[in-house]
């Protein structure tokens, strides 16, 4: 035990001697001194007045062009499920009334013109295909 | 020459005079310079380290607290400095630490025949696996040979913490010296 304090005292004892030499201290001064001119200058300055505007605006600019590209589809979308909804509960209901017995003439209409709505646009894609098949063969 | 005082350096710094930091700077880099390399035990690094110090010296000279001493304050900086540097750095131990340390006890005068990458490969071989805490406590006590109290102020820990990890990194380096 004590030969390892003896070994530690002698090395660190030698380290302690041993000062790290800086090869060119005028060089490093410089070095610093620049840095410190650089980041005072005017133009740093300026970039880091101008840096949070900057992004500010870009960001706005961003954002304005998401929604101006997203804002119609997503609209369009929205009306298109909010009219499925409508049309897929009117169905409910008319069902529910004749199922409950409640078959009055205003149900039998509505559910009929939902009916025929559905059927219109089934035979629309219908043709619609065919038309193409006929184009292709 | 003349050295100039300290504080009236300092009070010129803080009126952004140029000619007064730059002798600030002549002063003490060195000073700087031992401390990183023996931290962070490459050239480059500790010149980047005391660039980087007198550069945050700069920018925050109106908060030095004009009753630590500045040389303290240099210190906290640098070693916050190289503490955050050791963090980022991986760990990589090669076969020239075993002959560093060999070299290191073998050699009489290490003070006049070691050149500075030799000593880096001396200090790293040592304290290469103490935690960057163990390594900055050991550094400012053992080999810059500063107070307790003054290693408080510069690293902000209790006099009770800087001990257990002084003799947690001299009882690692001691058992690092036993195989050779």
């Amino acid at each position: 035990m004590e030969k390892d304090e003896l070994k530690y005292n002698e090395l660190i004892g030698k380290l302690r001697g041993k000062e790290p030499r800086l090869n060119d201290p005028e060089e490093l001064t410089e070095k610093i001194m620049w840095s410190l001119k650089r980041k005072n200058s005017k133009v740093t300055r300026v970039i880091i007045l101008v840096r949070p505007w900057l992004s500010a605006a870009a960001i706005f600019l961003i954002a304005l062009f998401i929604y101006q590209n997203n804002d119609v589809p997503v609209e369009e979308t929205r009306k298109i499920k909010v009219a499925n909804i409508k049309e897929k509960s009117e169905r409910i209901d008319c069902l529910e009334s004749l199922r409950n017995g409640k078959i009055n003439r205003k149900a039998l209409i509505r559910s009929y013109q939902c009916y025929q709505k559905r059927s219109e646009e089934k035979n629309n894609s219908a043709e619609q295909l065919m038309m193409k098949y006929q184009q292709k063969f | 020459m003349q050295q100039p005082d300290i504080s009236d350096l300092l009070k010129e710094c803080r009126r952004q005079n140029e000619t007064a930091f730059r002798r600030l700077v002549e002063m003490h880099q060195g000073m700087v310079y031992s401390f990183a390399f023996r931290m962070l035990c490459n050239e480059e690094d500790a010149k980047d380290a005391v660039q980087e110090t007198f550069i945050r010296v700069w920018k925050h000279i109106d908060k030095y607290d004009p009753e630590l001493k500045f040389t303290t304050w240099l210190f906290a900086i640098a070693s916050n400095y190289c503490c955050d540097k050791l963090r980022f750095r991986k760990r990589r131990l090669n076969t020239d630490n075993i002959e560093s340390i060999h070299f290191a006890l073998l050699t009489d005068n290490l003070e006049t025949t070691v050149s500075n990458s030799d000593l880096a490969k001396i200090i790293h071989a040592l304290t290469d696996k103490l935690t960057p805490k163990q390594k900055l406590i050991f550094t400012l006590r053992d080999l810059q040979e500063l107070e307790v109290e003054e290693v408080e102020k510069i690293t902000g820990m209790s006099a009770g913490k800087i001990k257990s990890n002084l003799y947690l990194a001299r009882q690692f380096i001691k058992e690092q010296l036993e195989k050779y």
